[in-house]
């Protein structure tokens, strides 16, 4: 077994741990789903400078794929799960005293979420990709279901057989699949004689449907939100912070990779990236709608995430370096801040009180710190100059005008991601306003002048951050578009030298 | 033949299993349409491996003789699927359970 396939075991060691450790200490479980998360975060940071150089399969069981559980390192990925665990820490970090997911049992299912996504990530051959969809769909289904209200159950319920219904019909994608090319590795047939037009897109859109349902891509966007909106909003968090990565990164994998130039896919190529350009099109349009008429909090930022998602597929859509450069910058940057959001949202809500956005005025002023997470989060989602929204919807543009699609479908997807982006500045600026709206006890008093406070902190390292961030990505930027959008590059090769699977 | 025969009836079972799911206001019809369309599911995958003359992927003691095999790696694929199915039948059951307790709860606290 390879040491880098531990990246994968982490969390799946804790989950193990948890049903002893637990007897031990009520406080175990949340400790060791933390420290877990650090040591994911600090391994994969030890394996970024060589993965950067060199792109590599792991074997987890020792046998060929399908049959062993097969992976792919590569800066893409690797990326990726970073991402997942850095954001699982900041969110296991918190304070869940009063969460019902405080339990062992709760943890356990935060550690499997936590598995499934990185398998997502990670997972080299379809039928292992289809079966951690499948756990995700049923895992994040449970997780609502312990942290949401007793109402829930029957949304939630509709939400589980949508999504196993979108689960079977991709196994029928892969039946259809492996019976015209008698291979499962993603390598394998990313480089293999090309089907018939109308088969390869029969085949390819049954394999993305379930794909595009864990996106929350159109239609899926309001009819998959069961998970995303009955829990807690630290359950939205991790939910963002593990299926939400995963899910953006799956759907660039399928596109590019998968159904890239040159893989049995290719023939229906351009019928693929049109049908994602213009779902892309309209989740904006669907997200930006459900944010703006939203009353509840938590639905105003969940349409947003919609939104952001909807941007992210337009991008890999549109299939060029600069769009998915800038797809890229924008799955770094809204995953960060649709994290910062939902946790600042926790601290801003009253429990006692229905979670609607107009209640909550003056309540930034109250919690100053929850109150700058909320605004960094906030200007980073409306892509205002200088944060990394910004940078990522200049380069997706420029990528929609330049690609090389038919103009009368790239035209309407850049209108769309135009007309979200307002749409959604419109929204934040409104909910902004609110949250530091002075209250009537307020405006007779003097505020004290006081020194650096820790909201201030925040607000500046957000905004170092920020605008540092292209540069700093630059190099991983560079690798991650060449390793998609190449279908002779790294993995395909790496994977194919190695064997390939079946 | 036999190959068709297989495959037309997994498409009527998952056309069927899904228009069940989507078109039942019932719970539990809900959750056998979704049901019968993973038998159909799994049968797909089974059909696709299937040869007339196969017989099944195992080898006797003694025989060295080659033989035409079924393909096996449909059938793993559909055993996986069903096993993963289960699981999310049982969470499904424990939705509608909660449901139905929260319902009849209702009725009763409308009728007291």
């Amino acid at each position: 077994m390879s040491r880098e396939a531990l990246l994968l075991l982490f969390p799946a060691f804790t989950a193990l741990c948890l049903p002893l450790g637990t007897k031990v200490s009520r406080l175990f479980g949340r400790l060791a789903a933390l420290a877990s998360s650090l040591a994911g975060l600090a391994y994969g940071l030890m394996l970024f400078p060589g993965t950067m150089l060199r792109s590599r399969p792991l074997a987890l069981a020792g046998w060929r794929l399908p049959f062993g559980s097969g992976l792919f390192l590569s800066p893409f990925s690797l990326a990726a799960v970073l991402l997942i665990y850095g954001l699982s820490a900041l969110v296991l970090g918190m304070d869940w005293k009063d969460a019902r997911l405080a339990s062992g049992r709760g943890t356990l299912l935060l550690c499997l979420l936590q598995v499934v996504a990185l398998g997502l990530v990670l997972s080299a051959d379809l039928f292992g990709l289809s079966l951690y969809l499948a756990l995700a769909i049923t895992s994040s289904t449970a997780l609502a279901s312990a942290g949401g209200g007793p109402s829930a159950h029957r949304r939630l319920f509709g939400a589980l057989v949508l999504g196993q219904l979108c689960w079977l019909l991709m196994l029928a994608g892969i039946a259809l699949t492996y019976s015209a090319c008698g291979r499962l590795s993603l390598a394998s047939l990313a480089r293999f004689t090309p089907l018939s037009p109308g088969y390869a897109f029969l085949a390819a859109f049954l394999i993305l449907l379930p794909v595009l349902l864990l996106g929350r891509i159109f239609p899926f966007s309001s009819s998959a939100a069961g998970p995303w909106q009955e829990g807690d909003p630290r359950e939205a968090a991790f939910l963002c912070a593990t299926l939400g990565v995963a899910g953006a990164t799956l759907l660039a994998r399928m596109l590019l990779t998968l159904m890239g130039e040159g893989s049995a896919f290719g023939s229906a190529l351009e019928r693929i990236h049109l049908l994602v350009l213009t779902l892309g099109a309209a989740t904006v349009v669907a997200g930006a709608a459900a944010a703006f008429r939203a009353k509840s909090l938590a639905k105003v930022l969940d349409g947003s995430a919609v939104v952001q998602m909807g941007m992210f597929a337009v991008g890999i859509g549109a299939a060029n370096a600069a769009a998915l450069r800038g797809a890229l910058i924008l799955l770094v940057g809204y995953s960060a801040a649709r994290v910062l959001l939902f946790l600042a949202v926790d601290r801003l809500k009253d429990p006692r009180a229905r979670g609607w956005w107009r209640e909550l005025r003056g309540a930034a002023r109250r919690h100053p710190s929850a109150g700058a997470l909320f605004l960094a989060g906030a200007l980073t989602l409306m892509g205002v100059p200088l944060f990394p929204g910004f940078w990522g919807k200049i380069e997706l543009l420029r990528g929609i005008f330049s690609s090389p699609l038919p103009k009368v479908a790239a035209l309407p997807g850049g209108c769309a991601v135009l007309a979200g982006a307002g749409l959604e500045a419109i929204v934040m600026m409104r909910v902004l306003a609110r949250l530091y709206e002075r209250t009537g006890a307020e405006r007779g008093s003097q505020r004290p002048a006081g020194g650096i406070s820790l909201a201030g902190i925040i607000l500046a390292a957000a905004l170092a951050v920020a605008v540092l961030l292209p540069s700093l990505l630059d190099p991983w930027l560079s690798s991650a578009v060449h390793e998609l959008l190449d279908p002779a590059g790294d993995y395909v090769d790496a994977v194919l030298r190695m064997g390939g699977g079946i | 033949m036999e190959t068709y025969l297989f495959f037309l009836s997994s498409v009527c079972l998952i056309l069927v299993g899904i228009c069940a799911a989507l078109a039942s206001g019932n719970l539990l019809r809900v959750l056998l349409g979704v049901k019968m369309a993973e038998t159909g599911v799994c049968l797909l995958l089974v059909c696709m491996g299937y040869s007339p003359q196969g017989r099944a992927p195992l080898l006797p003691g003694g025989a060295g003789r080659p033989q035409v095999f079924v393909d096996p790696l449909p059938q793993e694929l559909a055993l996986v699927s069903m096993v993963v199915g289960f699981g999310a039948t049982a969470l499904a059951l424990a939705l509608i359970l909660k449901s139905e307790r929260r319902r009849r709860s209702r009725l009763q606290g409308g009728a007291g």
